[in-house]
């Protein structure tokens, strides 16, 4: 791109490297970061380099967080006998936002698809079935997408979990179908949780 | 619900065209490679965003434009709506209802269905069982949106099934799971095509028989888990999920041998039979024409049927490969309201009266 100086190029580059953001929007970014004082800038970029600093996997659920175990598992309010089971982070957020559950969570970090060359192996699962031999946990809520892949995943755990003797659930009704858990509403969420089945 | 108006800029080999269809038949004339097929094209684009050529949605958009815009009004009993499809050169589509724009096809609230009748559905009965199993899951996908969600996961279960199959030493557990996910969604397809199936069952036979008479049509579903069990025996998803597990058993060491799903509704076949003969291999090319000139006549009733709605029936060159008798069945649709719209090198293959009253459209060779 010989119209911009190599600096714009290489901000143009970074950006166009983040999810959703095409040339144009790369390019709409970056004009504003140059039109933006130098604090701002500074500002955003300090915002960057702290958050990968500072956040990294909660020691027992693997969600984000920022101490050793993520705000969640470290709040003594909240009911340490109901796990309930995600792919992503993003997902601890949806269900969060439903005000319906008191329990906690575990973050599988992906969903088992063979054709990604995803299998347990890659996933947080081990890190599960420990969880569970610790004691304390009494029912896992499966709240994996409702697609294939998110299927696979809930029936894989509740086979691995069932012989550990804790009950299995699944999140049922009123999920949209082939959808992603992010996308659903809170209310229909809050409503699958109500009507979750056993596995 | 009438197609009154159909505008296209972009598409294919037209900058524009612009027709409004007849409310009985519409003719497009013209001699080969004109495009009249591009039409055909677009109005099944319109009417259930998929396109039996399967392109490469870019290839729609002709070579020297920006992007393609088919636009179509819709006429029902006097009340108007406009659709409208713009693919983008970047291989995505978009879609507006009456100005607004809707997030997926999906979402558009009144969708007119359509029959698409090309020379390549003249192999039904004797090509590959894909195209059966074919036939019948798009009727039901243009049927049902549930249908549509269990054949897109079922697909899926198949290929990550396949994938772990691949790599079964590393997947055992996963498998168990994809199993339990192959039987559990397989059986719901199995059922779901066996319900629609024995309802296209009566309706293709009978037009069969009047088409040749003499004749009787049989038509079947043949699946190596479940045997072949006739559509009057009432059939559970339990009964099927059972037969799954256990064919999925014996057929175990085949499965790793050969690193592929053998056992499902992916491998199932409808079968046809004429005086009990299995036209796979003996149909004559008069009798194979038939099928599925009957089976195309009945996608018009059962859709009429199921969705309470007429579709615009689209014969894309059809009328050279039939003889007169099976043309005058095509044509009893036209008589009994189907809106049609035709292509045709000739006009000569229409009774004169029929073609007094159709609206003939010539698209005129290039140069």
């Amino acid at each position: 791109m010989p119209f911009y100086a190599a600096p714009i190029v290489r901000l143009l580059e970074e950006l166009e490297r983040l999810p959703g953001i095409g040339p144009k929007s790369a390019q709409r970014l970056a004009f504003h970061i140059l039109r933006a004082d130098e604090q701002s800038a500074g500002r955003l970029a300090d915002a960057i380099v702290d958050v990968k600093r500072s956040i990294h996997f909660c020691a027992q659920c693997f969600n984000f967080a920022e101490d050793d175990l993520c705000e969640i598992c470290s709040d003594s309010k909240r009911d340490a006998s109901i796990v309930c089971v995600v792919e992503e982070p993003r997902d601890v957020v949806a269900i969060e936002r439903t005000g319906e559950f008191r329990g906690l969570y575990h973050v599988l970090q992906g969903a088992i698809s063979p054709i990604d060359g995803i299998g347990p192996e890659q996933l947080r699962v081990r890190e599960l079935v420990d969880r569970i031999g610790k004691g304390g946990i009494d029912e896992l809520i499966v709240a994996t997408d409702p697609n294939v892949e998110g299927e696979t995943t809930a029936l894989y755990v509740a086979r691995l979990a069932k012989p550990l003797g804790v009950r299995v659930t699944r999140i049922a009704s009123g999920l949209p179908v082939g959808g992603d858990l992010e996308y659903a509403d809170e209310v229909t969420l809050g409503r699958a949780l109500e009507a979750r089945r056993e596995m | 619900m009438l197609i009154s108006k159909l505008e296209f800029r972009g598409v294919r080999n037209y900058d524009h065209f612009l027709v409004e269809p007849d409310s009985h038949l519409t003719i497009l004339v013209g001699p080969n490679a004109v495009g009249k097929t591009n039409v055909i094209e677009a109005i099944q684009l319109l009417t259930t965003n998929r396109s039996f050529r399967n392109p490469q949605w870019v290839d729609v958009v002709k070579w020297d434009a920006s992007e393609a815009n088919l636009r179509m009004t819709l006429d029902d009993d006097g009340v108007l709506t406009i659709f409208e499809m713009v693919i983008t050169l970047e291989n995505k589509r978009s879609y507006k209802f009456n100005g607004l724009t809707k997030r997926g096809f999906s979402n558009i609230p009144k969708v007119l269905p359509s029959v698409v009748f090309t020379p390549d559905d003249l192999l039904l009965a004797k090509g590959p069982a894909e195209n059966r199993r074919k036939a019948i899951d798009d009727l039901g996908e243009r049927l049902s949106k549930t249908y549509g969600s269990i054949k897109r996961d079922y697909t899926r279960t198949i290929r990550q099934r396949n994938a772990a199959l691949k790599e079964n030493q590393t997947h055992k557990a996963t498998l168990q799971a994809l199993d339990e996910q192959l039987i559990s969604i397989g059986s719901s397809l199995c059922l779901h095509r066996r319900r629609l199936l024995q309802r296209m069952s009566p309706i293709t036979t009978s037009i069969y028989g009047t088409l040749a008479t003499g004749e009787v049509l049989d038509i079947q579903y043949e699946s190596r888990a479940l045997g072949d069990i006739p559509f009057t025996e009432k059939l559970r998803i339990e009964d099927i999920q059972i037969a799954m597990f256990s064919t999925l058993q014996i057929r175990r060491n085949e499965e790793a041998a050969r690193k592929t799903t053998l056992v499902g509704p992916h491998r199932d076949d409808v079968i046809f039979k004429i005086n009990g003969r299995d036209a796979r291999s003996f149909a004559s090319q008069g009798q194979q024409r038939t099928i599925a000139l009957a089976w195309k006549c009945a996608e018009v009733r059962i859709i009429q049927e199921i969705a309470r709605q007429t579709p615009v029936l689209l014969l894309d060159d059809v009328m050279s490969e039939l003889d007169s008798t099976r043309r005058e069945a095509l044509t009893t649709l036209v008589k009994d309201g189907v809106q049609t719209i035709v292509t045709t090198t000739n006009t000569g293959y229409f009774a004169p009266d029929l073609l007094a009253q159709a609206k003939i459209i010539e698209i005129p060779g290039r140069g």
